[in-house]
């Protein structure tokens, strides 16, 4: 909630256009990660909102808080590069092509210095994305098995808090220091079972509900924004089944700047100004 | 009103299918997500479904009114808004969705015949 909140008011202040933009990011990160969850059951699309607003809260520029926002729809979804491009720009892009290609590496702790140098030596943008990526992934890791937990545990402290120090983002390092140790400091056998919730839970929902308001903020002509958000509620509200009223909103956040294309031509042609009775 | 009534109409699959539903009785009243469950043919979103809506209502073929905020609020919920067709779209849809005049004026009759009542 306060994710989608930070993004949008930081890239506000750099302009409507650089706003617009970062909805529309979100708009084809939403879209993209459609029905994917992620392994503690939230829905996927939580993701890259958190690792955003996590840039944002860095003072990053509205290119690399677009590319934070798009950075899995490339590296995992395969979405093109080309793509991007057009409907991003060439400098969101260059971020994302960056990422993918630090983010290919696989670590050889045994190597650990050598992967430091390397990482460091990328383009900044492209090493805070990553940054805030495994920033985010670890505190969220009680989804992964205690392998996998204690593996990305020990890349995090020998290789990524580094790296966030060698490129002058210290307050990420100590982050990432401090959850790493927590996670390899808890005795195997003590740490708690991944807890899988429904991935129509209740965070879930309310996301899509503040994009949906927040995105309707953004796009739609002020004359009939309030009746539309109404009666989206009303219906909303009125559905019992948890997933069928994600599928609902998600459906509503996805299709809105085809609403909002709606609305604008009807409220040019209409010219007044309140229709709700 | 002229202006709008008159506005031409793009034919799309998915507004013949949200038509459709009006025309099983044309002088019901519809919510949203009640269209949603009513088109079988396809997976119509959400996000599709309310361009629909406001392009029918610009074109003057559909009309809408909020549920009676006492009826909703007894149910324990804010209110649903209500569509429904016009004359001039009871008129045109047929032809739009491609499906014969006699075939929907003998539902109609039927649908007055079952005590409808506006």
């Amino acid at each position: 909630m306060t994710d989608t909140a930070a993004i949008l008011a930081a890239t506000q202040r750099h302009g409507s256009l650089a706003a617009d933009r970062a909805y529309r990011a979100i708009d084809l990160a939403c879209a993209v990660h459609h029905g994917e969850h992620r392994q503690n059951g939230d829905p996927y699309i939580v993701h890259p909102l958190a690792v955003a607003s996590i840039v944002a809260e860095l003072g990053a520029d509205p290119d690399t808080i677009a590319a934070a926002l798009l950075h899995d729809v490339v590296d995992d979804a395969d979405y093109p590069l080309d793509k991007i491009r057009a409907e991003f720009g060439d400098t969101v892009a260059q971020i994302l092509h960056e990422f993918v290609q630090l983010n290919s590496a696989t670590l050889d702790l045994n190597d650990a210095d050598r992967h430091i140098n390397e990482l460091s030596r990328f383009a900044r943008r492209a090493v805070t994305v990553k940054l805030a990526d495994r920033l985010h992934n670890m505190q969220t890791i009680s989804g992964l098995t205690e392998d996998k937990q204690h593996l990305k545990a020990r890349e995090t402290c020998q290789v990524l808090a580094p790296v966030a120090r060698a490129v002058g983002l210290g307050e990420i390092a100590v982050e990432l220091d401090a959850l790493s140790a927590d996670t390899l400091r808890r005795p195997r056998s003590a740490r708690p079972a991944p807890v899988v919730r429904p991935w129509t839970s209740e965070a879930g929902l309310r996301h899509a509900r503040t994009l949906l308001h927040l995105g309707a903020r953004l796009l739609m002509p002020q004359s009939s924004r309030d009746r539309w958000l109404a009666e989206w509620d009303g219906e909303i509200n009125a559905l019992s089944d948890g997933h069928e009223r994600f599928r609902f909103t998600l459906g509503l956040v996805i299709g809105l700047p085809r609403m909002a294309a709606a609305a604008h031509r009807s409220a040019l042609a209409r010219n007044v100004t309140e229709d709700r009775p | 009103m002229s202006r709008r009534a008159g506005r031409t109409l793009k034919t799309t699959y998915p507004t013949q299918e949200v038509l459709r539903v009006f025309l099983r009785d044309p002088r019901a009243e519809v919510f949203g997500y009640e269209i949603i469950e009513q088109v079988t043919s396809m997976k119509l979103k959400s996000g599709s479904l309310y361009p629909i809506l406001q392009r029918l209502e610009d074109a003057g073929w559909l009309t809408s009114r909020w549920e009676l905020e006492e009826y909703a609020a007894s149910r324990g919920r804010p209110p649903r808004r209500y569509y429904k067709l016009t004359g001039t779209g009871a008129a045109s849809a047929p032809s739009y969705c491609g499906i014969s005049s006699d075939e929907t004026t003998s539902r109609h009759v039927v649908g007055r015949a079952a005590g409808a009542t506006s």
